[in-house]
């Protein structure tokens, strides 16, 4: 349980959410509850501690969605001049995809969250709802054929595999990049002196 | 890791405008049984106490993620404030942090009473005690 409490605490304080809520769970713990319901009371937490966050900083989020959007541009403007002339598909060019995509999602994730301090992984998970979305809609007819032909045809399979990938490593990236970039939030409990 | 700079200040101050617009101070459902809790518990109103009460109360089961969001909301509003007690071992070493409901806090539950009031008055409806 201790092992538990640190990793939400880790949590919390990147969220900037109140370490004394984790006090009481742990409160009720000692009363019987158990480590099921503990997490759920953590993850309900966090979940309404981002969702508030960005309810109530809608202009912020909205101004990290189009700072994210603007490197991300940058990135593929770079990639078209200094990216690699490859005409065939191969495993290696995309290799080279894949930890390029890994190492700007990262980098991406980075400067949104660096950017946004007063709500840093919220504001992130604004920007990586919004990118997964244009990124679905901008790619719905390939990933809807690859769907569709990977049913009754093999040669579909890896390639649905490999689009699969891409946005997961997209994801990780950008999680990574924002969690790297968040400076915890020392409470006042942490920090009486700044209270 | 290098300190990256945020906007230029006059951006700033534009969003930290729109984001600080005054809200008008009405109280909503949740916030009401939050602040006749608080008001009820009195010195010993915490986390633990209040999402008991309300469940007691209530009858459904409320998370501690919900009454801190709406507490937090509510001491942006002015409506109630908080300080910090000694940290205990059964609580990992972590304080509890004390809410207390401020005047203007006291003034807004009483005014959602009188309109809930003046609401309720006349409804032939709820007379009577059966539906």
């Amino acid at each position: 349980m201790r092992s538990s409490h640190a990793i939400a605490i880790w949590l919390f304080e990147r969220l900037g959410l109140d370490v004394a809520l984790i006090g009481d769970l742990l409160e009720e713990c000692e009363r019987g509850r158990s480590a099921i319901w503990y997490w759920r009371q953590v993850l309900i937490a966090i979940w309404i501690g981002i969702w508030v966050a960005i309810r109530d900083h809608k202009v912020l989020a909205l101004r990290a969605v189009a700072t994210g959007f603007a490197i991300e541009s940058l990135f593929v403007f770079l990639w078209e001049i200094w990216g690699p002339e490859l005409a065939m598909f191969s495993v290696m060019q995309w290799m080279t995809q894949v930890s390029v995509t890994l190492l700007t999602q990262v980098a991406t994730g980075w400067v949104v969250a660096r950017t946004h301090r007063a709500h840093q992984v919220p504001m992130v998970l604004a920007f990586l709802i919004c990118i997964l979305f244009f990124y679905g809609c901008y790619t719905f007819s390939s990933a809807r054929i690859l769907l569709v032909g990977s049913i009754h045809e093999l040669m579909f399979r890896p390639y649905l595999a490999m689009y699969l990938v891409t946005i997961f490593l997209a994801t990780v990236g950008i999680l990574l990049g924002g969690i790297f970039g968040a400076c915890p939030k020392r409470s006042e409990e942490a920090d009486p002196k700044t209270a | 890791m290098g300190q990256v700079p945020d906007l230029p200040s006059s951006c700033i101050d534009f969003f930290g405008i729109i984001e600080e617009m005054p809200k008008p101070n009405y109280l909503g459902e949740f916030e009401l049984l939050v602040m006749l809790t608080v008001i009820r518990l009195g010195d010993g109103a915490y986390g633990v106490p209040i999402t008991r009460e309300i469940e007691q109360r209530t009858g459904r089961e409320v998370a501690f993620g919900t009454v801190y969001a709406t507490l937090e909301r509510l001491q942006k509003k002015g409506l109630v404030r908080s300080d910090l007690g000694d940290p205990t071992p059964e609580r990992g070493g972590r304080a509890k942090r004390y809410f207390r409901v401020t005047s203007p806090g006291l003034r807004t539950v009483r005014e959602t009473k009188q309109s809930l009031i003046g609401l309720w008055r006349g409804l032939r409806q709820l007379e009577g005690g059966v539906a």
